[in-house]
């Protein structure tokens, strides 16, 4: 199985280096990839009808549960068949639809790659490598949508498409990891057997919110749904693969997969009857308002993936019967119509359904395709879109108290969708057809066949279903955990209830077909609307987030050093001053050990205080610096007082030599700008303020910590004995670390000498420039 | 002490030869030849690299001060190459732009040396030799970010990054004598033992930490990130982003996982808020940047966020799970910058609207640009998307599930912004998109050693299991 799934990755890549010579007549090979695909998983259909569950195992990441071990169920094998077979008649058809298309060969690549990840996807068991599969084809699809990137709206699709279904997929990592962490296994069938674990851990809620998130985003369920629409800018081979028959399904296929581990509780399912019902209503109610063929197409897709999340809510046996009848039929009309629809406007070059009328004069077979695919998607007999239908009544029947909302909850969809139906696969070929498209005529075989394949396909397991039933239906039922024994299908039921209700269905869909006539002023009309449709609501968001982020740099990313400097200090007094008095000890200042303070004292302090105020106020550098060195100099006083009168001479020095220093260099320096407003020098104020007590504080405590002596205690006994020198202080800088000061003075001069050089470089007058 | 025992520092002892060598060529070397002095160094630095895989014993120097064990080899290591990639990439600017003004020598010299200041800041046993590694690997980046000296914003850069560096290792050195005063000792082997939480303790411990949030650039220290980058010439703001930040954050690692442990219940929710501070504020700044060297200033303030979700476990998980991440990382961020680097080398042009419809004219540069940016993002299957998710893994199986959640959510804003840079490449089609041009072998060398990192730590397995083992040694 890895060797299928990886072979859509190696066509890509082989068509990196040979994609020149698939650019003509050869495109149609390509086709033959997913043909041989669809063989090889067809070949399986008998082994895994049988209750066969076939598994391979390769090792990745094994230290972190991470494996690739792809499972083939009959789960798996329905979307597996979907994808490949579906996949051979795209190929084919692209073929002829981009034939002469200048990256042809890119497309093919692109479209491998998505088959890859697709198959991928159904067939991992593990919930890591699914993720990745997951977000392989949101890239794929990516590239895809982006595909005819001439147009604005193209790009734009492109991208919101990724972002809304990339989102999701991280919601799906973070769930994978929630639920790993609570199964204490990322294989899907081993969560099967935990399950009653899982459900009644209290991070389930958690899980399933966050999975919701990912299926929702994937299958576009409200009020995700809006990139489906905008996705249908791509080529239509592309929104007939991706965007109907399988990607979109992804969403849906999470959901089946995890019935047997999640399902069951009312918060499953209420759930998704709630964003299933409204999801199905509300988007067919839109088709009402489309008159563009793709657009119709799109809402009623979303509509349908809508059904299925709804039948997937109610849970039964019946309906997920009923679901899985639905995605096989959904896939082969679907994807019909949009054939159809890509043919029309690769012929005519227009998808306006008002203008289009009366082409199954010029091409016939094309509108027998359009026929079958509408009659299938109205649910008439004898397709097999009757079938699917009359399950989903059947299913809403049995829901108990609820039973008749939800009937009339689906039976007014499906008149919906019937309209959609008709409206893309009849319309454009009944009625008189105008003159500038008479000259219309076929086109070549590769691209009607394949609908025509797909539609005939429809109509005849619609008369045989059991071709489907047991092989392939059957299987998907025990795979999301039913026994699969209530159910079988059938084409005639005999008269009942069920069959009434469908005919109620026909009638009033074929009334409303006719009644109403897709019409430029309805579609206007309801684009007023658009301002509280979720799309904007989001993309609002989107711009509030960016607006946020704008505000936020602004403010404090505004380039000013200053700023960054005092932001830091902000914090660090925050930080330090919470952990100081957060410590494991109480905070604590032995008042008792300080000594009387005397007049002397006194009258130093006042004169640094004055001087430091006099600095905060100062009008120039220079006698901000000279106010500076008069605080120096105090405290030079202080140690003269505590008799340590060699620290002062010491201090002494350095003070001079900082204030001569600075002098200098400022002297060079452009004119004292008043670059702070009022508001600033007050903030600067409070956090200097902050800032020095704490340091004040820090000091104190200093005094009342334990702290280690050892090297205090080693230089006092020592500096007589050992250097013969009384000063301790001097003897430490010039005896026991004599080689340190050395150093220390050959470094110092060499920086005297930078800054001398530095200060004698006059900038000439043509590179004035450079300073301003 | 045997003569054989110097040889645990062979990493440092061969790179300072080089840095030697290098100086004496300069010296004698005739002015017309200058432009060999590239080759000189990058061969030099190759042979470096490459000896550099060569096993290495365990053991210590100096009494203690100076260490080396699996792990740190092996991070040395994964730093050359690192160092050897960048280097290739900015052959062609220095060829270009440096050499007229017989500068090229100078940008070897003054990048190994703080080269050698990480070596020994990552192998550092006590104290002091740390913060002599922290300042020998900060002072040469400042001559550096100056290094375009007719730029004024390179002047600028130079200058903001000194002043915060000054102000960072100043408070971390403050903080370093306050540890000493409580331990009374600088050895982390000593204070391992003696260390408790009292009030001093905790100051020292926040002051030293603010140092090293500075070089990782943890909110709220990184300010300077951006306006440095933007400033500093492509290759600095490159080495500042992944070399010097990757150093850092293995160190940090190092010191909380063994000598600060005892600190955990300290550290544990400080990191637990500093990560989603810098998660939140890196991406949200990103958000809006056109210049892509601000841009990708941003991005790797944000991915310093995740690297301290690796952090906060504190296991050999978590260890195995920041290395990991680190070195993917590293070549992530190489890619990208390399791309920027080649192009604005050929064309000056930096800004992401110059972008646009570059996958047109140079599809290469554009496909190596997309998967750095994946991988930046996480999106599987390049490596990014393991690292984020080992991460992940680490820190919820610590039960910090809604830390996890949350960086799930700076993942996504994340995606988007990488995205805006893929759509002005693939979707974009642009007034004038930059024309094709070849790049030079050395650029292609360069990008293709990324690109492959990134291919093979992703796919490639048994490396993640290798480092999980070498992790041991720190827990």
């Amino acid at each position: 199985m890895l060797t299928a799934i990886l072979s859509g990755f190696f066509f890509s890549l082989f068509l990196v280096f040979a994609g020149k010579f698939f650019k003509g007549k050869l495109a149609v090979l390509s086709a033959l990839v997913p043909l041989g695909l669809f063989v090889y998983f067809a070949s399986f259909i008998k082994r895994v009808s049988e209750g066969e569950i076939i598994t391979q195992q390769y090792e990745w990441v094994p230290s972190f549960g991470v494996n690739l071990n792809f499972t083939l169920d009959g789960l798996s094998l329905l979307f597996s068949l979907l994808i490949t077979g579906i996949g051979f008649l795209v190929f084919a058809y692209t073929a002829e639809y981009l034939k002469g298309h200048k990256y042809l060969d890119r497309f093919y690549g692109y479209l491998g790659m998505f088959m890859g990840a697709m198959l991928g996807l159904v067939l991992s068991d593990n919930l890591i490598s699914l993720f990745v599969f997951w977000e392989l084809t949101s890239i794929s699809s990516f590239f895809l949508i982006g595909f005819n990137n001439t147009s604005q709206a193209s790009r734009r699709s492109a991208i919101l498409a990724l972002a809304v279904t990339g989102s999701g997929g991280f919601l799906f990592l973070a769930g994978s990891l929630l639920l790993g962490g609570v199964a204490g296994t990322y294989s899907i069938t081993e969560m099967v057997n935990l399950s009653p674990e899982i459900i009644g851990s209290p991070f389930y809620l958690w899980i399933v919110i966050l999975l919701f998130g990912a299926a929702f985003t994937k299958s576009a369920q409200f009020p995700f749904h809006f990139w489906l629409p905008g996705a249908m800018k791509a080529p239509t081979p592309v929104s007939t693969y991706l965007h109907s028959a399988t990607m979109v399904k992804a969403g849906i296929y999470l959901l089946l997969r995890f019935t047997p581990v999640l399902g069951g509780e009312e918060i499953w399912n209420t759930t998704l009857i709630i964003i299933g019902g409204i999801t199905m209503f509300y988007s067919a109610v839109h088709t009402l308002f489309r008159t563009d063929l793709k657009g119709v197409l799109a809402y009623s897709t979303i509509s349908v993936l809508g059904i299925l999340v709804f039948l997937i809510g109610l849970g039964t046996e019946y309906a997920l019967t009923a679901a899985a009848v639905y995605i096989v039929v959904h896939a082969l009309y679907k994807a019909t119509l949009f054939l159809v629809t890509g043919i029309i406007d690769h012929e005519t070059g227009t998808r306006d359904v008002t203008v289009l009328s009366g082409l199954r004069k010029v091409m016939m077979p094309v509108a027998i395709a359009g026929f079958l695919a509408a009659i299938s998607s109205a649910g008439m007999p004898p397709t097999i879109g009757f079938v699917g239908k009359d399950l989903v009544y059947e299913s809403t029947l049995h829901m108990g108290d609820w039973s008749t909302v939800l009937t009339i909850l689906a039976i007014s969809t499906n008149v919906l969708v019937l309209y959609a139906g008709f409206v893309a696969g009849i319309k454009p070929f009944t009625g008189r057809l105008p003159e500038r498209h008479s000259k219309v005529h076929m086109p070549g075989f590769l691209m009607w066949l394949p609908p025509m394949i797909l539609a005939l396909l429809g109509l005849i397991i619609g008369i045989y279903p059991a071709f489907i039933d047991g092989p392939i239906v059957k299987g998907v039922v025990k795979a999301v955990g039913m026994a699969g024994e209530e159910v079988h299908l059938k084409l005639w039921h005999g008269f009942n209830f069920i069959l009434l209700l469908s005919a109620i269905t026909l009638t009033l869909g074929i009334l409303l077909y006719f009644l109403l006539k897709p019409s430029k002023k309805r579609e206007k009309a309801i684009a007023k609307f658009d301002f509280i449709a979720p799309k904007e609501l989001i993309l609002k968001f989107g711009s509030g987030v960016w607006h946020f982020s704008n505000l936020w740099t602004r403010v404090f990313q505004n380039g000013f050093l200053r700023n960054y400097v005092s932001t830091i200090i902000l914090f660090l007094v925050v930080l330090v001053g919470y952990s100081l008095f957060n410590g494991e000890q109480e905070f604590y200042i032995d008042f008792s050990s300080f000594s009387r303070m005397t007049y002397y004292e006194m009258i130093l302090m006042g004169i640094m205080f004055l001087s430091v105020l006099f600095v905060v106020g100062a009008r120039s550098r220079l006698t901000a610096v000279v106010a500076m060195g008069v605080v120096g100099y105090a405290i030079c006083l202080m140690f003269v007082i505590y008799s340590a009168p060699d620290l002062a001479m010491t201090q002494f020095s350095i003070d001079t030599l900082t204030v001569i220093l600075f002098v200098l260099v400022l002297s060079s320096l452009p004119k004292y700008l008043s670059i702070s407003d009022y508001k600033m020098r007050i903030i600067d104020g409070v956090l200097s303020i902050g800032f020095g007590l704490l340091i004040t504080l820090i000091s104190l405590e200093v005094l009342s910590e334990p702290v280690n002596k050892d090297v205090s205690n080693f230089y006092a006994d020592n500096a007589y004995i050992l250097a013969k020198g009384k000063n301790v202080v001097n003897v430490i800088l010039v005896d026991f670390r004599g080689s340190d000061t050395l150093i220390e003075i050959s470094v110092l001069t060499v920086a005297a000498l930078g800054v001398f050089s530095l200060l004698k470089l006059r900038l000439k007058r043509d590179d004035r420039e450079l300073k301003d | 002490m045997e003569l054989n025992s110097f040889l645990l520092m062979r990493h440092e002892i061969l790179l300072f030869s080089i840095i030697l060598l290098l100086l004496i060529a300069e010296l004698f070397l005739p002015r017309n030849k200058k432009s060999s002095m590239i080759h000189l160094a990058l061969v030099f630095f190759g042979i470096h690299t490459a000896v550099g895989f060569l096993p290495l014993a365990e053991g210590s120097l100096f009494g203690g001060m100076f260490r080396s064990n699996e792990m740190i080899h092996f991070f040395k290591g994964v730093l050359n190459i690192g160092v050897f990639t960048l280097l290739l990439q900015s052959a062609q600017w220095l060829e270009k732009n440096m050499l007229k003004q017989d500068r090229g020598t100078e940008f070897f010299l003054l990048l190994f040396a703080s080269l050698l200041g990480m070596y020994f800041m990552i192998s550092a046993g006590d104290f002091l030799m740390f913060y002599i590694g922290l300042e020998l690997s900060t002072l040469p980046v400042a001559a550096l970010a100056a290094f375009e000296i007719m730029k004024r914003e390179s002047g600028e850069a130079a200058v903001k990054f000194i002043l915060s560096a000054a102000l960072a290792s100043g408070v971390s050195l403050f903080g370093i004598s306050m540890l000493y005063a409580t331990n009374g000792s600088i050895y982390f082997e000593d204070i391992m033992s003696t260390l408790t939480a009292t009030n001093l303790t905790l100051l020292g411990f926040i002051l030293f930490f603010a140092g090293l949030a500075f070089k990782i650039s943890l909110v709220p220290f990184h300010f300077w990130t951006a306006d440095v980058y933007q400033g500093a010439p492509i290759s600095i703001a490159s080495y500042l982003s992944v070399i010097s930040k990757g150093a850092a954050a293995f160190i940090l690692m190092i010191l909380l996982f063994t000598v600060l442990k005892p600190l955990m219940h300290v550290w544990e929710p400080l990191l637990y808020i500093l990560a989603l501070a810098t998660m939140f504020t890196g991406n949200l700044f990103a958000l809006r940047q056109q210049n892509m060297k601000r841009f990708l200033a941003y991005s790797s303030i944000a991915q310093a966020g995740f690297i301290l979700l690796g952090l906060v476990t504190g296991t050999q998980l978590g260890t195995a799970t920041v290395v990991y991440f680190v070195t993917i990382y590293i070549f992530s961020n190489l890619a990208a910058f390399g791309v920027v680097q080649a192009i604005s080398s050929q064309t000056g042009k930096e800004n992401m609207k110059d972008y646009e419809g570059l996958y047109r004219t140079n599809p290469k540069l554009s496909l190596v640009m997309m998967l750095a940016l994946f991988s930046l993002a996480g999106i599987p299957p390049v490596a990014g998307f393991f690292g984020k998710f080992f991460l992940f893994t680490a820190a919820a199986s610590k039960g910090y599930y809604l830390l996890v959640f949350l960086a799930v959510v700076n993942v996504t804003i994340s995606l988007y912004y990488y995205l805006l840079v893929i759509r002005a490449m693939f979707l974009r089609k642009g007034e004038n998109p930059i024309p094709f041009f070849k790049s030079k072998i050395y650029m292609k060398l360069g990008l293709f050693i990324a690109v492959m990192g990134m291919l093979a730590l992703g796919l490639y397995s048994p490396l993640y299991d290798y480092i999980y083992e070498l992790s041991a040694a720190f827990n």
